[in-house]
């Protein structure tokens, strides 16, 4: 009988989440990865043994720790030795997706909503979290949270009509 | 909110980009022991057992070997044993146990010296082992319990988080020759730390 470290099962059911909202709020695209890192090693010294670890917490510690990096010279340093390449929401998705029109519009739209409403959106659709927990990974009320992301889905719903095969969205106003 | 339950849909159909393998084993890296704290056991035929199932399992398993080695233990030495079949190795158990017939000058007058690496054996008696017959030596490490004794501070260092493993190394040698067996368990106690990063 074998035995493997539960934070693989862990990671292997929350990793592509956490990395999607780290992407998000890392400042340069190529910290998103020491971020989740970084955030998930301190949560899960802190409750890994026991084997039941909130994705919640790591979502807010990836946060604080972007706003951290985002002002430290150390990272500065680091960054500087990095080479960055450009990248959009719709990267961070499948590479299938891109052949379903709709659903390729749809992430280009996602990408032109504010910050505040991408986040929310993120965390609520492909986080899976309910809007409690949002409100405590992003430190915002509950009113908040369900206010950005109504209007997140109200714009989305706006910017891509359901009859959108017949009319696809122009992509070069999605950045 | 009904009118965007489709929208919603479409949206959460999109699966966003899995970590690389590379990532992973960067992630495993910086956990270091700590990412061996809790561990699930994958069994050969049901692999779809709950974490925290596996997690009880975990310990109540070695609890149950724990008890079985314990009762052979107490009926290996309990019950009288044929004086054909004692061999110089069970000579060096006390006279109360073994009885009058297994007490002879040679095996009362025996000490057990500190050398010996197994408890209440003497290397003298151990010596029999050098007789042909004895297979290798079995080894077992028996988790017994594990306790998560918080966060202790570290003078000059960053605070850590303290756990305590208790096992029991169980050796078993055995010569089938001369139907003899010598079982050692020895406790021992492993105490880890991990450092945290306040943050």
């Amino acid at each position: 009988m074998k035995t493997e470290p539960i934070w693989k099962a862990w990671f292997a059911k929350h990793g592509a989440k956490l990395l999607l909202f780290a992407r998000q709020q890392a400042r340069y695209p190529d910290d998103a990865e020491d971020l989740v890192q970084e955030a998930f090693v301190r949560i899960w010294r802190l409750y890994g043994h026991t084997g039941e670890v909130s994705p919640t917490l790591v979502y807010r510690a990836i946060r604080r720790l972007a706003i951290d990096w985002a002002r430290s010279l150390d990272r500065r340093k680091v960054r500087e030795n990095k080479v960055y390449t450009e990248s959009s929401f719709v990267d961070f998705f499948d590479r299938t997706l891109e052949k379903d029109e709709r659903r390729s519009a749809l992430l280009h739209a996602v990408e032109r909503l504010p910050p505040e409403q991408k986040e929310v959106l993120t965390l609520k659709v492909w986080g899976g979290l309910t809007f409690d927990e949002i409100s405590r990974a992003l430190d915002l009320s509950l009113n908040t949270v369900a206010s950005r992301y109504r209007y997140a889905l109200s714009k989305l719903k706006e910017w891509v009509p359901p009859s959108l095969e017949d009319h696809p969205v122009d992509k070069s106003t999605n950045t | 909110m009904n009118d965007f339950e489709q929208l919603e849909k479409e949206l959460g159909s999109c699966g966003p980009l899995e970590p690389s393998a590379d990532f992973e084993c960067r992630v495993e890296d910086a956990l270091g022991d700590s990412g061996r704290l809790a561990l699930r056991q994958l069994p050969d035929l049901d692999c779809d057992n709950s974490l925290s199932s596996s997690r009880t399992t975990l310990f109540a398993v070695p609890g149950l070997l724990l008890l079985g080695a314990a009762a052979l233990f107490v009926l290996f030495f309990s019950f009288p044993v044929p004086s054909s079949s004692v061999s110089d190795v069970e000579l060096g158990l006390p006279a109360d146990k073994t009885g009058d017939s297994m007490s002879s000058p040679e095996s009362s007058s025996s000490t057990v010296s500190d050398d010996s690496p197994i408890n209440g054996v003497s290397v003298e008696e151990l010596s029999a082992m050098t007789e042909e017959g004895w297979r290798r030596p079995q080894e077992q490490e028996i988790p017994i319990r594990f306790f998560d004794e918080g966060i202790v501070e570290r003078p000059g260092m960053s605070p850590a988080r303290q756990y305590r493993y208790r096992y029991l190394d169980e050796t078993i040698w055995v010569n089938p020759e001369t139907n003899t067996l010598i079982r050692s368990s020895v406790p021992r106690q492993e105490t880890l730390l991990i450092g945290l990063e306040p943050f």
